[in-house]
């Protein structure tokens, strides 16, 4: 049950929120792309072994979309920022499950 | 003027003593949607004579005529139910041509279960998922959730007693789940 | 401290409170207690806890839960139980007992109330936070218990300090992301039939903690070695607290296998017991400490370099001796015995850190895997960090090598009767990864999940080369555990949600009308909605029949209140609308409404609705009853992350309005009798017009919107007035033959006229061209989903398309979901069918399916592999043996030129 912490609301279950796949893929001109370039915003988002920029809404609670990174292995959670702001950088360094780097928590 | 029926038509069981819950029906309620910092935000505080809550989470307690209370709870950033204030869509409804916000009566959206009583706040940490310490959810706070997979609206009124706000037609369920969570004490 | 009654197996047994049955059984003098499940050998009980893997019993008593062992269960009065051999019985009666759930956050959580778990929470407690302390046993202590030992006072009296609560009977059954730890609390089981009713059975917890510290502590495992499943054979301090704790007194003579000291704390735990050690039997060459010389001072005699091979038993299968291997000289010596206490080493518990993904590391000289850890969020303690306490010398890690006659009784998972002889099977079969292993043998398959089977395995997998280089434990890690750490009743996690609260029941303000009205309900979403009313006597048929002619040729009223509906603001609005929906709705006049369909990004139909213009810049918005919170995300989401420049707001106020339809020829000169300050005349109230009015001083708003094709108004109030009105409605509706109608004859009407229902006439597939709605396509404007329209894919023939069928009359229905199918009829050279599926081809599907009263005839709505062009085409339908037939016709099978309407 991932912790995740709404900029509005505060940290609350993973169950007050859905989840909305890769930040930063803006809706586009329809009219400026090909039929595979138009498919491939339908459909593709980036799904990456480790941290990924992705985009979450507090559906049961304030109601409000916001961004956050998520390492996809370990769960962790890194910077959040709102819609329309400057996306943090990813954190470094990579950390992982079998303790090698870093801790899990 | 034809009296409205509420959903739980006034029901109430327990005792404050350990826990009673309670409907409070028939709170007059506006949703009040406008941006943060704007003088539109300005206008409408001006118009109500009142600050709004600028935190989400906030909830703010107003004197109205008469001794009754009101309350303006803070839900997000842009958005604040005003609970109370019987006077305020008619001192807000001149402001919809020159400014941009929403005021709409949602007076039937919602009703109210009160919980009072020593035993409110475990009862309530049944069903509500959230933290309910002192730090975190002190008296004056409100949080928009989920109890018994409903949307509701959770209030900490004063030390021992919380206010559910639960859409109408969910009343009925999440007042069994209460009732049923409160089954030792009530 | 009274005395407990309890049966087992018909036999009365008397238990101390707080004790597992197990040890009662035991002072009772029964050391077998069930037949292995594969193989049928008599077992008894090894262990103290939740690591044992022999002695499942059914409950008859209370739940009547089965394959719980002995070792977990507290006696209590009342108790009843049998002998379990393998798979269980479920009782047939509906569990009654009550479980509950509850939330918690804290500061800390400590797991584990051993010296370790007490010594971090005073820790916890002197540095200023709250703290919740969780065990799985009846009292703190952890080993101390089993010694038959005080706490220390100093932690013996912090359990009363004002910030700590301390939770008794509660094992931690997960650990999850960001500290979040799942738990179970058994709260009155071990009352027996005192058990106050309204108690719950099972509490689970759930609890955020900031800080989790694990203090598990570690269990014993055995070893391999032939027939070491005999009844009589237990793990060592398990034995020595049976006998020296819990007064068991059946064992006269011991043996003791160790490598390790903690066999000789246990062999002198035996001997002060006043059980003749006969030897204690060391792995290692040499060992030393205070337990060693007690046990030499005791004149216990001890064997270093020796181990245990083999056992044999009398004839009901109990252990009556042992053989013993000097494993230098590789003698064998045979000695008698009742007892054979094995200490195969600590294993400590590391599961809740491996949920987590922390991997345990190997120690040699513990000859255990370990979690050394420490962060600000999570520390581990006591055994499970590896502090075994004393100052014991290293264990080894070793297991007897054994002959292949030998492997096939030396037990590694003794519920599974999983054998080395199966290990080294999978082995020569080539699997390498533990995980393999397991799933090849069932090793750590069962209730235990390789509590002690798993460190067996990794020992004999380190001993079975195959003729590879040996490998060690680290290279071999640990079998994956994952929560829950013990089994929880399924029960139990649905706690309070089942039956009435499994779900929300959502109801309308109408519905205890429609309950005394004896309406039929079926669920739309987590709707409850009339189905139809049927009066008495009457089937279903017959009530949507009576419904259906009311609605066509009379007057007919139905609550529609649960459709969504959304408040729409702002200078933008319209623009905003013109984004979302396929057609204008900036050029809406006010006062007006119009039906408006939504596509998603892909083109493909997702609601529809009709929305009525209040004001210049005011809108409200209708959706499907199941789709009003997808629609209201939808444009929250386009607001909030790709246009917030536009000045919209919107607000949902499904409740807080409430809907009642009156459809039919009669309605208006119905409403008439209700609204007197506005002219309802079809001149002055054209079709899809609003208009507010008052009735008995209750605003209402007015909106001539049809679903049925008929003349119809919809009569929009405040949820808590409905009820008065439609009750008024009803008193003038009686000179009218005012008849109730429900879903399903809303659905026939509908579906007469051809109008769609999404998601019951489309399948998440459809444009709206497939829908044969090109109409509602604006070409002026952008809008969500357009550019889709353009893919090739949605673009190409054959799709499949709403049409209608008719059959003939008296024809039988067709079930709604059947498949439509074609003869094929060309053929290839060899006059065989021509497809590849053969003689019939599926070409599409029925969505809806009705007996139509108008038409005399069954009718359904279909999607037909381009169904658009194949109208008069007849198609076969196969339902079973039967095959009925119809022909495909347009969808809209009634007053095409709506005349009826106003």
């Amino acid at each position: 049950m991932l912790y995740i912490p709404c900029p509005h609301c505060g940290l609350r279950n993973e169950n007050e929120f859905h989840y909305g796949a890769e930040a930063g893929v803006g809706y586009p001109d329809p009219n400026t792309l090909s039929d595979s370039e138009w498919a491939k915003y339908l459909h593709i988002r980036a799904n990456p072994k480790g941290w990924l920029a992705e985009r979450w809404v507090h559906f049961a609670g304030c109601g409000r979309w916001f961004n956050l990174w998520r390492n996809t292995v370990t769960h962790e959670i890194g910077p959040v920022y709102l819609p329309f702001t400057k996306q943090p950088k990813a954190p470094a360094p990579e950390t992982h499950r079998d303790g090698k780097e870093g801790s899990i928590q | 003027m034809i009296a409205k029926q509420s959903p739980l038509q006034g029901k109430h069981t327990g005792t404050a003593a350990t826990v009673a819950i309670r409907e409070l029906p028939g709170l007059f309620t506006l949703d009040l949607r406008v941006a943060p910092g704007s003088v539109a935000q300005l206008a409408v505080e001006q118009a109500l004579g009142i600050t709004l809550p600028a935190k989400t989470g906030q909830m703010q307690t107003v004197q109205v005529a008469g001794g009754s209370e009101a309350h303006i709870l803070c839900l997000a950033p842009d958005w604040w139910l005003l609970v109370g204030l019987k006077d305020a869509e008619q001192k807000l409804a001149p402001l919809h041509n020159q400014y941009h916000c929403s005021v709409v009566d949602v007076s039937g959206q919602r009703t109210t279960i009160e919980l009072e009583g020593p035993n409110a706040r475990e009862v309530l940490a049944h069903l509500w998922e959230q933290d309910l310490r002192e730090k975190s959810f002190p008296v004056g706070s409100v949080s928009q959730g989920l109890i018994a997979k409903a949307p509701v609206i959770a209030c900490h009124m004063a030390p021992l007693r919380y206010r559910v706000m639960v859409r109408s037609s969910f009343a009925v369920h999440v007042w069994k789940a209460i009732v049923d969570a409160g089954v030792e004490w009530v | 401290m009274s005395e407990i009654h309890f049966y087992f197996d018909d036999q009365l047994y008397k238990g101390q409170p707080g004790e597992p049955m197990a040890a009662a059984l035991l002072r009772g003098g029964l050391l077998s207690i069930t037949n292995s499940t594969y193989h049928g050998r008599p077992r008894g009980v090894i262990g103290l806890g939740v690591e044992e893997p022999n002695a499942l019993v059914q409950l008859v008593s209370g739940t009547k839960e089965s394959m719980r062992p002995a070792t977990v269960i507290e006696v209590a009065e009342g108790l009843t139980a049998r002998s379990l051999t393998g798979i269980g019985a479920l009782p047939e009666d509906a569990e009654e007992a009550r479980y509950d759930k509850t939330n918690r956050y804290v500061d800390t959580l400590v797991v584990g109330a051993g010296v370790a778990g007490l010594t971090a929470a005073a820790e916890e407690l002197r540095a200023g936070r709250e703290v919740l302390l969780i065990d799985d046993q009846p009292t703190p202590g952890g080993h101390l218990r089993h010694l038959g030992l005080e706490l220390p006072s100093a932690l013996g009296d912090m359990l009363s300090h004002k910030n700590l609560t301390y939770i008794s009977r509660c094992t931690a059954t997960g650990l999850y992301d960001q500290n979040y730890i799942v738990a179970i609390e058994r709260r009155s089981d071990h009352l027996g039939n005192a058990a106050p009713v309204n108690r719950a059975r099972i509490r689970v917890w759930h609890i955020r903690a900031e800080r989790v510290i694990l203090a598990s502590g570690a269990f014993q495992r055995p070893l391999i070695f032939a027939n070491n499943d005999r009844p009589g054979i237990m793990l060592s301090h398990a034995a020595a607290t049976y006998v020296a704790v819990h007064g068991v007194k059946i064992f006269k003579q011991a043996v003791v296998v160790t490598i390790d000291n903690q066999g000789y704390r246990d062999a002198l735990r035996l001997h002060n017991a006043g059980v003749n050690v006969l030897g204690i039997y060391d792995a290692r060459s040499t060992a030393s400490g205070a337990s060693v010389d007690a046990a030499k001072a005791a004149g216990i005699p001890i064997h270093f370099r020796a181990t245990v091979l083999d056992t044999s038993s009398n004839a009901e299968g109990i252990l009556n001796g042992v053989t013993i291997q000097d494993l230098d000289t590789k003698e064998i010596v045979q000695t008698a015995t009742d007892l054979l206490a094995v200490s195969g080493g600590w294993t400590p518990i590391v599961d809740l850190a491996t949920h987590i993904g922390i991997k345990p590391t190997w120690s040699g000289q513990h000859a255990a895997f370990l979690v050394n850890h420490t962060t600000d969020k999570l520390r581990t303690a006591g055994m499970l960090a590896g502090d075994f306490g004393g100052d014991d010398d290293p264990a080894v890690f070793f297991g007897p090598v054994l002959d292949a006659e030998q492997a096939r009784t030396a037990y590694i998972d003794l519920q599974r009767d999983s054998t080395l002889h199966d290990l080294r099977r999978g082995v020569g079969a080539g699997l390498h990864s533990i995980e393999h292993i397991k799933r090849y043998t069932t090793i750590g398959t069962a209730h235990d999940q390789g509590k002690t089977s798993g460190m067996l395995t990794i020992g004999a997998l380190c001993q079975v080369n195959n003729g590879e280089p040996a490998r060690s434990p680290a290279d071999i890690g640990t079998l994956t555990f994952r929560p829950p750490y013990v089994p929880i009743p399924f029960a139990a996690l649905a706690g309070r949600e089942r039956g009435e609260l499994s779900d929300p029941i959502r109801i309308t303000p109408l519905h205890q009308w429609h309950v005394e009205a004896g309406a039929v309900f079926e669920d739309v979403g987590q709707w409850k909605r009339p189905w139809y009313f049927p009066k008495p006597g009457e089937s279903m048929e017959d009530a949507v029949k009576r419904e259906c002619i009311a609605a066509r040729e009379g007057v007919a009223v139905m609550d529609a209140s649960t459709l969504g509906k959304i408040d729409i603001r702002g200078a933008d609005a319209g623009v905003f609308l013109d984004r979302i929906y396929t057609n204008m709705f900036s050029t809406l006049p006010e006062g007006q409404c119009r039906y408006g369909l939504m596509c998603k990004a892909d083109g493909i139909v997702f609601d529809d609705g009709v929305t009525t213009r209040l004001g210049k810049n005011h809108y409200l918005m209708t959706t499907t009853t199941g789709g009003a919170a997808r629609v209201l995300a939808w444009l929250e989401e386009w607001l909030q992350t790709e246009w917030p420049e536009l000045e919209v707001y919107c607000t949902s106020v499904t409740e807080h309005i409430s809907t009642i339809a009156l459809v039919g020829p009669k309605s208006r000169a119905l409403l008439g009798e209700l609204v007197k300050d506005i002219d309802l005349s079809a001149a002055a109230f054209p079709f899809m017009h609003s208009r507010e009015a008052t009735i008995d001083g209750i605003p209402v708003r007015i909106a001539r919107i049809s679903f049925s094709g008929e003349l119809a108004f919809e009569i929009n109030v405040n949820w808590g007035h409905a009820r008065y009105l439609w009750e008024k409605l009803w008193k003038l509706g009686r000179p009218y033959d005012l008849t109730a109608y429900g879903t399903e004859t809303m659905h026939v009407l509908r579906a007469e006229k051809g109008y769609v229902i999404i998601g019951q006439d489309t399948d998440g597939t459809q444009t709206p061209y497939d829908l044969n709605m090109g109409w509602i396509v604006s070409k002026k404007k952008e809008f969500i989903g357009k550019r889709s329209f353009q893919l090739p894919y949605l673009k190409a023939a054959g799709r499949q398309q709403l049409v209608g069928l008719i059959q003939q009359p008296g024809e039988e229905l067709i079930p709604e979901g059947a498949y439509i199918t074609v003869l094929n009829a060309t053929q290839d050279d060899q006059g065989a069918p021509a497809d590849r599926h053969g003689k019939t081809q599926h070409t599409g599907f029925v969505t809806s399916a009705y007996y139509s009263q108008t038409l005399g005839a069954p009718f359904a709505l279909a999607l037909v592999a381009d169904g658009l062009n194949r109208m008069g085409e007849v198609v076969s339908i196969p339902i079973g043996k039967k095959v009925l037939q119809a022909t495909i016709c347009d969808s809209v099978f009634i007053d095409k030129e709506n005349t009826k309407r106003d």
